[in-house]
């Protein structure tokens, strides 16, 4: 009984999943198409595209390593918006686990071993995030300051203090450039194929998103998050720590961006500067196209990993097609998914009101 | 029915996901560069239409590219989180010499050079060396004391300005150059000096208002894209203004902007594309070495570009005779500035 309802979870997550993948292709075959009409042969931009993202080793692993920061902060994003908890700031909260992370492993580093760095340094990434990601908690528990407001301010708090930071005590010796040291190579993430961007922060990221799954899905406190997102005061009605379950999604929340700060530093760049992309940002997207499921997240990070890395090989082939057109891509993908969405809620909006209608006729009739 | 909707869209996938998988192997990515063409990279980290700093290394690509030849890749918007990605995968595909356009990309090229092979890589406004690269340092503070001493020679008022864009040591160099430029002529001229922002015209315009209010009739600007504030500041001060209010570019030649040309006497330029054309000429001919080269007056690249149209009426000739003075002084080390 218990493992057909696994089964029948896991069969609803792939339907709707698929249907995202459909409109994923849908919208790469038109992007394609629009490529063709700006005058660029498609099918050596799809060619170049399929291969540029995963026609080797060396390109399927540049996919999976940007992959990586999106999935943990897509994570980020996920966790939270499913509790009902809007952190927009996967951004600084990201930022501040790489410069933990970078300062760990770098200047202030409390153990030289490479395995115990390595881990400080992820666990201070990941511990920075989420109380970067408690203090927006904080402030909407106890000033009833909006943790929308909050987390998109703390964002810029968080970019301006790692410039300081990179222009003070963590600058590197001998340059005028605002950027850390580089992270010495045995305290990188080690590689789990050689030459390649394969490194075990991936396979952790992967491993994060299936634990998240379960505890979304099987646990109490899942249970619990998930009701205090839909409706807080039936929540409350049924006795459940509203508060407590929103700071705890908050930490979770941070965490991953965090931890996605520290392994982008330590895995794939080896050093800090404040420009560390949008991953925080980009990970509300990925978050959205996943619908806020784990699993759906992990395959989300990795179709943004493959348009962004395949996009790059187009640009720097003869062709030099932007790689633009994979943000362009990504936007409308969000949008269609959205307006489905839309049209999927008004649809069961629909059918309880039609379901109402008749469950009020039937004691009359 | 519901069900046979979802098995309907699941087998699509699938067949979908196939078509995908028989489609990869199909091809491969082939160069366009003709064999034995010298094969250049040029990335950066913003737009290269900005008016600016990158905007100016695709002008200098691209003079390389006519001069030698050479097949020229240009990317933009490179974050250093992208960078070792791209450098690689242009070292893979055997391009001669990659350049990083910005010191954000000294420790991926370093990196990438690591990983050994052919290709040479080059880091543009770097001030530190790595193995294996070689950092091209631009030293603005001495056409930045040419500058100081056309300045204190224009300024009726006494009170001479910089903006900066940011107070990181390069840009603070080119405030000590133009400082010790006008003291050089006048020591008793006060010079201001302000940092705001690369990228906000708002705030450097308002930074200049000010200065035009304290009575300050010479600005020097060094903010890249947020120029055009300045500019727009000093043309709208010379509109009511009863004496001229004068303003110089930096990093590229802006004598010609379209807000106030007439009030922008001179620049002081970079030329990029003598110190890429150097670089670019050295890995041709196999004489590419790694380190720090310091680019500025003595090798034609740091240099002050007077506006033609201004010369003979704002700039006079005892003008010009002390900027090329002070050229000369500044290359036989009598005049040092610090960079």
């Amino acid at each position: 009984m218990m493992i057909a309802r696994i089964f029948r979870q896991i069969w609803n997550t792939a339907t709707a999943l698929t249907l995202a993948a459909l409109v994923c292709a849908v919208v790469l075959v038109l992007a394609i198409g629009a490529a063709a009409l700006l005058g660029y042969p498609p099918l050596r931009v799809a060619d170049l595209w399929l291969h540029g993202a995963a026609g080797s080793w060396y390109s399927l692993s540049s996919s999976c390593a940007d992959a990586c920061p999106l999935l943990l902060t897509g994570l980020a994003a996920g966790v939270a918006f499913r509790a009902g908890v809007l952190n927009i700031g996967a951004q600084g909260q990201f930022l501040m686990g790489a410069l933990v992370a970078v300062a760990l492993s770098t200047r202030m580093m409390i153990f030289h071993q490479p395995a115990l760095v390595i881990a400080t340094a992820l666990t201070g990434g990941a511990l920075a995030g989420g109380i970067w990601g408690l203090i927006a908690q904080y402030l909407e528990r106890y000033r009833a300051v909006p943790v929308v407001l909050s987390t998109i301010l703390l964002n810029f708090v968080a970019l301006y203090l790692v410039a300081a930071a990179l222009q003070g005590p963590l600058q590197a010796v001998g340059t005028a450039a605002a950027q850390s040291p580089e992270i010495a190579g045995k305290y990188w993430l080690p590689l789990f194929v050689p030459y390649t961007d394969f490194h075990i922060g991936i396979i952790l990221a992967f491993m994060l998103s299936v634990l998240l799954w379960v505890v979304q899905e099987r646990t109490v406190f899942g249970f619990e998050s998930h009701v205090v997102g839909l409706n807080p005061d039936t929540a409350k009605a049924m006795k459940m720590p509203v508060a407590w379950r929103q700071f705890q999604i908050m930490f979770i929340s941070g965490g991953c961006a965090g931890l996605g700060g520290a392994i982008q530093v330590l895995g794939q760049v080896h050093f800090m500067t404040a420009h560390m992309g949008d991953y925080g940002y980009a990970g509300i997207a990925v978050a959205l196209l996943g619908r806020l499921n784990p699993l759906g997240i992990i395959l989300s990070a990795v179709f943004f990993g493959f348009l962004d890395t395949g996009a790059f090989r187009v640009e720097e082939s003869s062709l030099a097609l932007p790689h633009d057109l994979a943000d362009v891509i990504k936007a409308v993908v969000i949008l269609v998914m959205l307006v489905l969405a839309g049209i999927s809620l008004r649809r069961s909006r629909r059918a309880a009101k039609s379901e109402r209608t008749t469950s009020a006729e039937t004691p009359s009739a | 029915m519901k069900k046979l909707w979802m098995y309907r869209v699941n087998a699509l996938a699938v067949i979908l996901a196939f078509c995908v998988m028989a489609l990869a192997p199909a091809g491969g990515i082939r160069a366009a560069a003709v064999k034995g063409q010298l094969r250049i990279a040029l990335i950066c980290s913003g737009s290269v239409t900005d008016g600016g700093w990158n905007q100016e290394g695709k002008n200098a690509i691209l003079a390389v590219k006519k001069k030698l030849h050479a097949h020229v890749s240009i990317l933009e918007h490179i974050s250093p989180v992208r960078a070792v990605d791209v450098m690689r995968s242009y070292a893979m595909r055997g391009y001669n010499l990659i350049i990083g356009h910005g010191y954000e990309f000294l420790i991926p090229a370093t990196e990438v050079a690591a990983m050994g092979g052919k290709t040479r890589f080059a880091v543009s406004g770097a001030d530190t060396t790595k193995p294996g690269v070689l950092t091209l340092n631009f030293d603005l503070a001495q056409p930045s004391y040419q500058l100081g001493i056309l300045a204190a020679m224009l300024s009726k008022t006494g009170k001479i300005g910089f903006i900066g864009g940011e107070a990181i040591p390069s840009v603070v160099a080119c405030y000590r150059g133009f400082a010790a430029g006008a003291r050089s002529v006048n020591p008793k001229i006060k010079v201001a000096e302000a940092y705001t922002s690369w990228d906000q015209p708002a705030l450097s315009k308002s930074q200049a208002q000010a200065f035009i209010q304290q009575g300050i009739d010479v600005i020097y600007q060094n903010v890249d894209a947020a120029s055009r504030g300045v500019f727009e500041a000093v043309a709208q001060a010379n509109q009511s203004h009863g004496a001229p209010v004068y303003v110089f570019g930096s990093n590229s030649d802006q004598n010609n902007n379209p807000t106030c040309s007439r009030y922008t006497p001179a620049s002081a330029v970079i030329r990029l594309d003598r110190a890429f054309l150097r670089v670019a000429r050295a890995v041709q001919q196999g004489t590419f070495k790694p380190g720090v080269a310091t680019e500025n007056l003595r090798n034609h690249v740091c240099i002050v570009v007077l506006n033609p149209r201004l010369v003979g009426s704002v700039i006079t000739p005892a003008m010009q005779k002390a900027i090329a003075r002070a050229g000369r002084e500044l290359l036989s080390g009598k005049v040092h500035v610090k960079p």
